[in-house]
């Protein structure tokens, strides 16, 4: 596959993903109408029913008032009792009334509600007819009732009514049509005639039900549909609410900052001028005032300098060019500029390239060096003692148009809290007040050299660990690399090698790990189980495998009574069969005293105490660091002094902590070119080559993604939420680990949906992104823009 | 909605109630479908009554109890039947009276909706003596003597207890006013014989032939 094809591939991967986000989207706001057109009618149908429930007892009332006041009594001569049509309204209409009013009080909205209600309205229609004597007028209420059942917007609440209207007048006209018709012999279709004009009239309602409950249902998609348009536009208005005010409070900082940066060398310029003019200072005292004047001049010309600097790339006035450039050279230059300073302070400063090296790349170099200046500088600024590294690379952008160069300036300095890592960024912040007394500086190159870079295309990141170093990650657009040749960088002095994590800038674990400790690891997981098994193996341990906490209880008893107990075990707190938690309570109840270190995907900070609670001597949250995973155990299994057992690469990886996976650094997925040496690394796993032999199980894994969506995919149309949450922890845990770390975050959110918020729409959108990723993973082999020359 | 309820607690309330309502309703039809006690009366206009002779057009008598609720169908359905006749009688309404009633007691809506109706004629009926006379003991029950003094109707004119509109009754005795009979109806109304007097077979009517009803 050609580079321009992959291209296509990808833009017609993306115009297909785009249009199935937007099908979803459609599809969702189509679900939310119909719910919330659902949800009126039943509101209607609740607030329907109240009414009829109040109407009823007033029809009820009323047919007693109208019983008493038309017929009070019936007479026998000159003595009179109660009429019947008293008791026959009192008795009739409350027990017509005792079902719908019930139900309209404990089942409102319900069909069955409304039938009653409806059924109950024709009985009162019915009772009142009788008792006024048949009058034509009071057969208008059969119709008033029929007219105010179709407010329900249901036609099929007309049809019990209508059908024990024609009913009656059938059976009646059939039987007993005097009744009726006051005619023994009255024809047999007039049933038929007052059924028609009761259907007339229901067939208008039917309509009026039908075209209502439409209207309703566009309504409520219309509505969902703006009330969708007006979060967004609220979430628009609120962020450039934010950000105009931020920017408004960014200025007013600026300028108190600025105004206190331009004072203070001022003051010492005027005053020592002051006192130098004032002609009673001592020679020795007058080189020393002069010294400082000439060094508050300075200061204050790098601070206008660099006001300048950012005033121009803020306003968009700073001039780029970008032509063809030489990086070996940049990165040439900035070591021999540096080297003097980090000599000074007695750190070493080196830098190599990781992968294949382009002759040129397009960028503005002065621009470019200006920025590894600054950066190196803090560096070495910043690093009492140990060294200063580079490491550069061509890395492919994600969006597959063209290349980025990068360059990690690594230190082994003192680090900065990560509360402060966004801000060192802003302009005037450095990481403490203190910094700038210490170490002196405007506190604007960070700001300057990130906005440059993002004027390069690229941008700067970093992480750090406090009182280990920190990792500054700039990029910039290295522009199409087609036909451009690969070189061999050592003519600058350069190394093409990658830094080893043993050098001299590593730091040493602090505890080893006994290796002829029994381990126990206990995983459910086939790919975790791997992994581990590959970490411990090179710290020269074999672990005793088993698959769930009951089988692993089973072993750890077993041992136990063949004196071969455990010294430590591993436990993956969430397994089939029996989880983690138990099992951990289990052998602590059986006198099983090994520590136990539980591995889990949780990371909140009750789950330690939980772990703790059922028997843990330990926890590690998942993705699982070798080195931090080697640095637990040998809290508990320590190798003896006179043992070096633990081969160097089983702590890659201490020197530097790896950004977190929710850092910006990492959630940007990067796609490396690689020489064919590197080619064994699975596409996308950020697995360093120290981790080479866990690739196998990253491609592994990699090559699982699939089958595991699926399956989660499966689990969220079965609506099983205990399943899909458990797949989620599981991918969350094992991505992290095995080089995938921008699977995490949203394995995670995944997870965290499940168990929490069944919002099928939210989990699909969470299953889509990570089938994105998973489609990002192709071989890099088609994609190489040349193959790299070797010379 | 629990699956007890739905399968069983309201199926069952709604026999129930079906039950009841039904019960209820056929209770009311029942009662108002139930005719009071026919007239006893005499085939020929009874001597010795105040009445002058019939008329050529002979005479029809309705008796009523002036407070009962039924029968403002009866004089609603008299105007109506008196309107459509080809030569409308000389109707006289006799309304039931305590004996111990003053004047004004008779004096209802009914009354009045009977004087208004043109041909008719109130009287009241102290005691019911008249009623006794003419064997008539439901109010509603209408008498009618052809121009010769023959009862060619004797009967109701409503469908049912205050039931408006077309009866039987009420076609028999527009038959009966334009001159061809073809029978007598079922009257509903109240009693016009209090629950004191002496059972029916010992009243003496004062009929022509004197005989005993």
């Amino acid at each position: 596959m050609t580079l321009t094809d992959a291209g296509a591939s990808r833009t017609s991967d993306r115009v297909a993903f785009e249009t199935k986000r937007k099908a979803r989207v459609e599809e969702r706001v189509r679900r939310h109408g119909r719910v919330r057109a659902e949800v009126q009618t039943v509101r209607l149908a609740r607030r329907i029913d109240r009414i009829f429930a109040v109407l009823l007892t007033l029809e009820w009332a009323a047919a007693v008032g109208l019983a008493y006041w038309l017929s009070p009594h019936t007479w026998e001569g000159g003595s009179a009792v109660m009429h019947p049509h008293i008791f026959a309204a009192a008795l009739i209409g409350g027990a017509v009334n005792l079902v719908p009013v019930g139900l309209a009080l404990r089942y409102q909205g319900r069909p069955i509600t409304r039938h009653s209600i409806a059924v109950a309205q024709i009985v009162h229609s019915s009772l009142l007819i009788h008792l006024t004597g048949g009058r034509i007028e009071t057969h208008f209420h059969i119709f008033c009732s029929l007219a105010f059942l179709a407010s329900y917007r249901d036609w099929k609440v007309l049809i019990l009514p209508t059908l024990l209207t024609a009913g009656d007048h059938y059976i009646r006209g059939r039987w007993w049509p005097e009744s009726m018709y006051g005619i023994a012999a009255a024809a047999p279709w007039r049933w038929l005639e007052h059924a028609g004009w009761v259907l007339f009239e229901d067939v208008i309602l039917a309509w009026g039900c039908v075209r209502g409950a439409n209207e309703l249902r566009k309504m409520s998609d219309l509505t969902v549909r703006e009330r969708a348009a007006l979060q967004v536009a609220h979430r628009h208005a609120q962020a450039e609410r934010d950000a105009a005010r931020q920017a408004d409070n960014a200025k007013s900082a600026f300028l108190a900052n600025m105004s206190h940066e331009i004072r203070t060398p001022l003051n010492a310029i005027l005053g020592f001028t002051d006192v130098l003019r004032s002609g009673n200072c001592p020679p020795a005292e007058r080189n020393e005032h002069l010294d400082t004047i000439r060094s508050s001049g300075d200061h204050l010309l790098a601070l206008i300098n660099d006001i300048l600097d950012l005033s121009k790339v803020e306003s968009g006035r700073m001039a780029f060019e970008r032509i063809a450039c030489n990086p070996n050279k940049i990165l040439a230059g900035v070591l021999s500029g540096m080297r003097v300073v980090a000599a000074e302070k007695g750190l070493s400063l080196e830098c190599r390239w990781n992968g294949p090296v382009p002759a040129t790349i397009v960028t503005d170099s002065a621009r470019l060096r200006q920025i590894l200046l600054n950066l190196v500088g803090n560096a070495i600024k910043f690093t009492p003692g140990g060294c200063v590294r580079l490491a550069a690379e061509v890395v492919r952008r994600t969006d597959g148009r063209g290349y980025l160069f990068a360059v990690d300036v690594v230190d082994t300095g003192e680090g900065i809290a990560p509360d402060k890592l966004s801000a060192i960024f802003d302009p005037f912040t450095q990481a403490d007040a203190s910094v700038t007394r210490r170490h002196g500086g405007t506190g604007l190159g960070l700001s300057i050299s990130r906005q440059i870079s993002e004027a390069l295309g690229g941008t700067i990141v970093a992480a750090s660990r406090r009182g280990r170093g920190s990792l500054f990650r700039v990029t910039v657009d290295a522009g199409d690399l087609k036909g451009v040749a690969w070189v061999d960088p050592s003519e600058e002095g350069i190394p093409a090698e990658a830094f080893s994590r043993d050098d001299a800038c590593s730091i040493a674990p602090e505890r080893r790990v006994r290796t002829d400790a029994r381990v126990l690891l206990v995983d459910d997981g086939e790919v975790n189980r791997r992994l581990i098994r590959v970490v411990l193996q090179r710290a020269g341990l074999t672990p005793v495998e088993a698959v769930n906490g009951h089988a692993a209880l089973e072993a750890a008893l077993a041992a136990s009574q063949a004196d071969r107990a455990f010294d430590l075990i591993l436990m993956d707190m969430q397994m089939p069969v029996m989880d983690g938690y138990t099992a951990a309570t289990e052998m602590r109840s059986a006198g099983i005293t090994a520590p136990i270190i539980a591995l889990t995907a949780h990371a909140m900070s009750g789950d330690r105490a939980k772990c703790v609670a059922a028997g843990c001597s330990d926890y590690l949250s998942k993705p699982v660091r070798p080195a931090d995973l080697l640095a637990v155990m040998g809290r508990f299994v320590p190798a003896r002094d006179d043992e070096t057992a633990i081969a160097p690469d089983a702590v890659a990886g201490a020197a530097i902590e790896e950004p977190s996976p929710q850092s910006t650094f990492v959630a940007s997925p990067i796609e490396r070119p690689t020489t064919e040496d590197q080619s064994e690394r699975p596409y996308g796993c950020e697995l360093s080559e120290e981790d080479s032999d866990l690739w196998p199980i990253a491609a592994d894994f990699a090559a699982s993604l699939p089958d595991r969506l699926e399956a989660c995919r499966a689990l969220l149309s079965e609506g099983d939420a205990a399943g899909l949450s458990s797949a989620a922890h599981k991918l969350a845990g094992t991505a992290g680990t095995l080089g995938y770390g921008r699977f995490t975050a949203p394995a995670a959110a995944l997870e965290k949906a499940a168990e929490t918020d069944w919002d099928e729409a939210a989990l699909t959108d969470l299953l889509s992104d990570l089938t994105e990723l998973t489609a990002a993973l192709h071989p890099i082999e088609s994609n190489a823009p040349a193959e790299p020359s070797a010379t | 909605m629990s699956r007890f309820a739905a399968v069983v607690a309201l199926p069952l309330v709604f026999v129930c109630w079906f039950s009841v309502v039904a019960d209820g309703v056929s209770r009311l039809w029942d009662y108002s479908s139930a005719p009071g006690q026919a007239a006893i009366a005499a085939d020929s206009f009874p001597n010795g009554t105040t009445f002058e002779p019939a008329g050529p057009d002979g005479r029809l008598l309705m008796f009523l109890h002036p407070k009962c609720p039924c029968s403002r169908a009866s004089v609603s359905e008299l105007a109506r039947i008196l309107s459509a006749a080809d030569a409308p009688p000389d109707t006289v309404a006799v309304f039931f009276t305590p004996a111990d009633a003053g004047p004004e007691w008779p004096r209802t809506d009914l009354w009045r909706a009977a004087a208004a109706i043109p041909q008719v004629s109130c009287i009241a009926d102290p005691g019911g003596r008249l009623a006794d006379q003419f064997g008539a003991a439901t109010s509603g029950t209408s008498l009618y003597y052809d121009g010769e003094g023959r009862r060619t109707f004797s009967g109701g004119v409503t469908a049912g207890r205050g039931h408006c509109g077309d009866s039987l009754g009420g076609e028999a005795l527009l038959a009966a006013l334009n001159g061809v009979p073809h029978g007598d109806a079922a009257v509903y109304g109240c009693s016009l014989q209090t629950p004191t007097h002496a059972p029916r077979s010992q009243l003496v009517r004062a009929d022509t032939n004197g005989a005993q009803q």
